[in-house]
């Protein structure tokens, strides 16, 4: 048994009689893991990975510490408003990553089902309600979120509200792109601004708007460049850090941090020579990162590597010269690849995958998610009818319980075995 | 014709072009094809409406993006062979934001169809459409609640209890769409068919009186007026479904992955009225456990009404019985039995045994008691292929000759095949008498049995309260052990020792019992020991049941019943979870055929 395992153990029986408790020992080991990862990072390891692994663990870490300067947001939510309030964001993708980094997410898993939370429900939420639930994560000071990408959205923010008794604030994101939703959209936002403004008790200041969201423009350029250069450019590096670069171009788009780590990855990039080795994956939806057995195929080999995930990339071909912050945060969500027909997201996916000159799609079925699973059929179909050989894999983003890691194995080495036949 | 699926969905204005809607719900035989199309973990609803249209009843379909499977299920209907979709974006928010984005929805979707069927909406005939709420029956009812119902779970519920009503109250069961009178100065209507997309860009921000656009308005109103489903953010007038005093219990239905409706039932579960959580896939392959389930929740629904004094409503419920017409319900009604004489068929006077019988899926188990009431027989055979063939075993087993009989109990799954029997009763049902006899005051019974696994909570009384049960899956019961022994090459026997000889702490991680028993074998190869995967396995079944327990208060004192409590490593486990300690009665097998002898016996 490994020290995590042992970690995890500890959470299991300790969190129902000691919740504080839990909540110090997950603050710390976070906080241990992103200053070992930092200083310590596996060599071959890129430095701007290093760097973001740190910043993301700050991000989680700071709404824990102080939640009364916090608010709890979905994935897709634009937060430039937040960062220019001064506002941290707690969410449960990054919520429930830490868990299972930590082996501790099935005794929050097991809190939610006992609370009737059903099983087929997406696994982040159901840790993150059971984090909630168990009296571990601290209440935040309101609540915001969108209703992109998924219906959990509807399902676990509202129970939050219910629990915390926390004000809410929601944004319905229409299936359609259109000028009619385009304005609706941001007037809602500008209504968020005013929601964010009565709950903190202070102004938003524009200017630091404008700043964040000129951050974000400059991010996204970053990685429609980064996307360009990873077409010939093979860097050493693990499943992880896509996750980290998911967070970076959403809950923490518009941050210095996501920024300096764009710009330090591009730099990076570009200093190496052009090479390619094994077989160059495009990864949809979230990477079960966490998971030994395919962490011992996927991580620093040159056998395979992540060219990216579909999801860090999913408004870089948005207008990004539009000045005005809301308008440019209203077309990220309702210009969103996972937003609208599901023709939108497995045409995007197409499209990077020619951009990186991929040799195969991995469309990953995080257990819970329909808005993922329901495309995979149709993604498949059409992704091989253009050339791209696509795997749908089954799995789970953060249950250690919800896997059969044999299978896992099997099929993604059948289908490197595969690629690799191709080439 | 045009399909639909969700109550949200405009169907009056199909009127408006003469056409004709229908709402898409059958069952389907399996939902093979659907899960290809999609994915097998998709809403079981939405595989089934994908194979319907793909099935060619419908030449359009209007969809409304209320949901992950719509939008997915929209998404593959495009590649069928069906002459029009249309996706109706739902705003979940209220107030006048949300009619305003409904009315340009509607307004795009008349320019469609006006597109599509060649013709000009008529807004007479869309008026025309709309009916007069049905007055519905007073008196008590059972509501039919939750996810959308299929035929099935609507005939079972109606079958079972078939002298009450039973109103559907499901997420499309309760359409009711009325469209309102005019505001005095916008009456009359216009029908100016305004072209479609970017009409409300142009238009003032409050739709001009007796244009197409204020009859918008209204239906946009209307049909968000409707008792929100649990897709919309203020589900608050939901709480109206269940408060009526004349709704006696709930059938909360669940269309298996279809994730919003067990957040509603998680919050209804405590309150005083009874309900049951049934699952269901549309597809009819479950109607057998349906109505065993739906049994016991009426016996539950009697005899909450009979501890009330509401006799009127448990005696409707009684009265209509199901095919074989007397459930036990009387002899619940008291709890003594001494309305057993009400019984269709007649004692034999001259018998000498009251006799219960467990037709369980593995094992059969029979218990005889003698005219006083005392124990005099039990006996154990397996079941085999049939459940009469099991009850003739079991008889012959013990010794006992029809003509020795006073009065025969069945239970248990084949219940219903034993033909001799004089009634048949729920395991539910049998299981609390059975307990309250073993060991009066207990408040939760544990049973887990070769098929299932139950947790059956009983009042100071020793009446059921409430229950529990696992669904489909044979996760975390006997036969879930049976088949991992398989894999270890051990007995049960050897087994139930194993369990409590391991050294390391092993954990099975997969609750699945497909991938559990793939886990066990790369256990196996690992070189761990049998005892260890054992143990493991023991708390997985320890963990799935404390699952089926809930976040109840104090369920103490608990007894576990069925052969998985002669497994005392498993009830180590369970002990250990639960912080608290389980009695195990003696032959703890027979506690459903015990408490159907004793129903027999009006003990």
């Amino acid at each position: 048994m490994d020290l995590v395992e042992i970690f995890g153990n500890h959470i299991y029986k300790n969190v129902q009689d000691r919740p504080k408790r839990t909540l110090r020992e997950l603050t710390f080991i976070y906080s241990a893991a992103g200053t070992a990862l930092k200083y310590f990072a596996p060599r071959e390891m890129l430095p701007a990975r290093k760097y973001m692994q740190w910043a993301t663990s700050e991000s989680a870490i700071t709404p824990l510490r102080h939640p009364e300067r916090s608010a709890l947001v979905s994935l897709y939510l634009p937060c430039e408003i937040l960062h220019a309030a001064g506002i941290s964001q707690m969410f449960p993708e990054a919520l429930a990553c830490y868990l299972a980094a930590a082996k501790s997410e099935r005794a929050f898993i097991e809190t939610a089902e006992r609370n009737g939370v059903p099983r087929t429900l997406c696994s982040y939420h159901k840790a993150f309600m059971g984090l909630m639930e168990s009296g571990v994560l601290p209440r935040p000071k309101m609540i915001i979120n969108t209703s992109l990408a998924c219906d959990v959205n509807h399902l676990s923010f509202m129970r939050a509200e219910e629990f915390y008794g926390v004000p809410r604030f929601m944004i319905d994101v229409p299936y359609e792109y259109n000028e009619r939703n385009l304005d609706q959209l941001t007037a809602r936002l500008r209504d968020m601004k005013s929601f964010v403004e009565q709950n903190t008790g202070r102004p938003v200041d524009e200017a630091g708007l404008k700043e964040a969201t000129d951050r974000s423009r400059e991010t996204l350029r970053n990685f429609r460049r980064i996307v360009e250069l990873r077409r010939d450019r093979y860097i050493p590096d693990e499943m992880t850090s896509n996750m980290l670069s998911l967070f970076g171009t959403h809950v923490m788009l518009g941050t210095g941090e996501a920024l300096k780590y764009s710009r330090d990855l591009l730099r990076q990039l570009e200093k190496r020579p052009p090479e390619r080795k094994g077989v160059r994956l495009l990864w949809v939806h979230t990477l079960p990162y966490w998971q030994d057995s395919l962490k011992q195929i996927m991580n620093f080999t040159d056998r395979v590597e992540i060219a990216a995930c579909d999801i860090t990339l999913d408004t870089i071909h948005i207008d990004l010269d539009q000045e005005d912050p809301y308008r440019f945060m209203a077309e990220r969500l309702i210009r969103n690849t996972s937003n609208g027909p599901g023709m939108n997201r497995v045409e995007a996916a197409l499209n990077y995958a020619r951009a990186l000159d991929a040799d195969g799609v991995v469309w990953f079925c995080h257990w819970g998610c329909k808005q993922t699973a329901g495309s995979s059929a149709m993604a498949r179909e059409y992704l091989e009818k253009n050339g791209f050989p696509t795997l749908i894999l089954d799995g789970d983003g953060c249950d250690h319980q919800n896997v059969n890691d044999s299978q896992t194995v099997t099929r993604m080495e059948a289908f490197l075995e595969l690629l690799e036949s191709k080439k | 014709m045009t399909g639909y699926h969700c109550k949200y969905a405009p169907i009056e204005l199909l009127a408006g072009f003469g056409e004709e809607a229908e709402l898409i719900n059958s069952e389907a035989e399996d939902l093979d094809y659907g899960s290809s199309r999609l994915h097998p973990n998709m809403c079981s609803h939405a595989k089934a409406m994908l194979q319907d249209i793909h099935g060619g009843g419908y030449d359009g379909v209007i969809f409304v993006n209320c949901c992950d499977s719509s939008r997915r299920v929209r998404d593959a209907a495009e590649a069928e062979d069906i002459g029009f979709t249309w996706m109706m974006d739902l705003p979940s928010c209220g107030g006048q934001c949300a009619v305003e984005v409904l009315r340009g929805e509607l307004m795009d979707l008349i320019g469609a169809l006006e597109e599509h069927f060649g013709k000009k909406f008529d807004a007479k005939r869309f008026k025309e459409a709309f009916k007069e709420p049905a007055d519905l029956p007073g008196g008590p009812y059972i509501a039919l609640m939750g996810a959308r119902s299929s035929a099935s779970v609507k005939e079972a519920a109606e079958k079972v209890f078939s002298g009450i009503a039973v109103k559907d109250l499901t997420c499309v069961g309760n359409r009711e769409v009325v469209l309102g009178e005019a505001d005095a100065e916008c009456g009359s209507i216009a029908s100016n068919s305004a072209a479609p997309g970017g009409v409300l860009k142009d238009a003032a921000p409050e739709a001009e009186c007796g244009s197409l656009e204020a009859l918008m308005e209204r239906y946009a109103r209307a049909l968000l007026r409707q008792i929100p489903c649990m897709r919309m953010q203020d589900t608050r007038r939901r709480e109206m479904l269940a408060a009526d005093e004349n709704c006696k219990g709930i059938i909360y239905n669940i269309v298996q992955f279809c994730d919003y409706y067990d957040f509603e039932f998680s919050g209804l579960k405590n309150s005083d009225k009874p309900i049951i959580r049934v699952e269901t896939d549309f597809t009819r392959q479950s109607c057998g456990q349906l109505l065993t389930r739906l049994e016991g929740f009426r016996e539950t629904v009697m005899a909450v009404e009979r501890r009330c004094g509401n006799s009127a409503a448990a005696d409707g419920a009684a009265a209509g019985g199901t095919a074989d017409g007397e459930v036990g319900g009387a002899a619940l009604g008291t709890n003594s039995g001494a309305a057993l004489g009400t019984s269709k068929k007649s004692m034999k006077n001259d018998g000498k045994y009251y006799i219960g019988i467990d037709s369980g899926s593995t094992t059969t188990e029979l218990v005889a008691l003698d005219r006083d009431g005392r124990l005099v027989r039990q006996v154990m055979v397996r079941t085999g292929v049939s459940a009469s063939r099991g009850a003739e075993k079991a008889l012959q087993e013990a010794g006992i000759y029809r003509e020795d009989m006073i009065r025969v109990a069945a239970t248990g799954y084949g219940r219903k095949s034993i033909d001799f029997a004089d009634e048949n009763i729920t395991e539910i049902t049998c299981h609390a008498y059975g307990a309250k006899h073993l060991y009066p005051g207990v408040r939760t019974i544990i049973d887990i049995g070769g098929q299932d696994s139950k947790v059956i909570r009983l009042d100071e009384e020793g009446r059921v309260l409430g229950f529990s049960m696992n669904d489909k899956c044979a996760a975390g019961t006997g036969r879930f052990l049976e088949n991992m022994a398989k894999v270890l090459e051990l007995d049960m026997d050897e087994m139930a020792r194993a369990g409590l000889a391991y050294r390391e702490d092993l954990t099975i991680s997969s609750m699945c019992t497909v991938f559990a028993e793939s886990e066990v074998v790369s256990l196996i190869a690992d070189n761990h020991s049998a005892p260890d995967i054992v143990h493991g396995l023991n708390k997985s079944v320890a963990s799935r049941t404390k699952t089926l327990l809930g976040p109840a208060k104090d369920p103490t004192p608990i007894m576990m019943t069925g052969g998985v409590a002669n497994n005392p490593g498993v009830v180590n486990e369970l002990e250990k979870l639960l912080g608290v300690e389980i009695t195990i009665p003696e032959g703890p097998e027979y506690c459903g055929a015990l408490g159907a002898a004793l129903i027999a016996a009006g003990l």
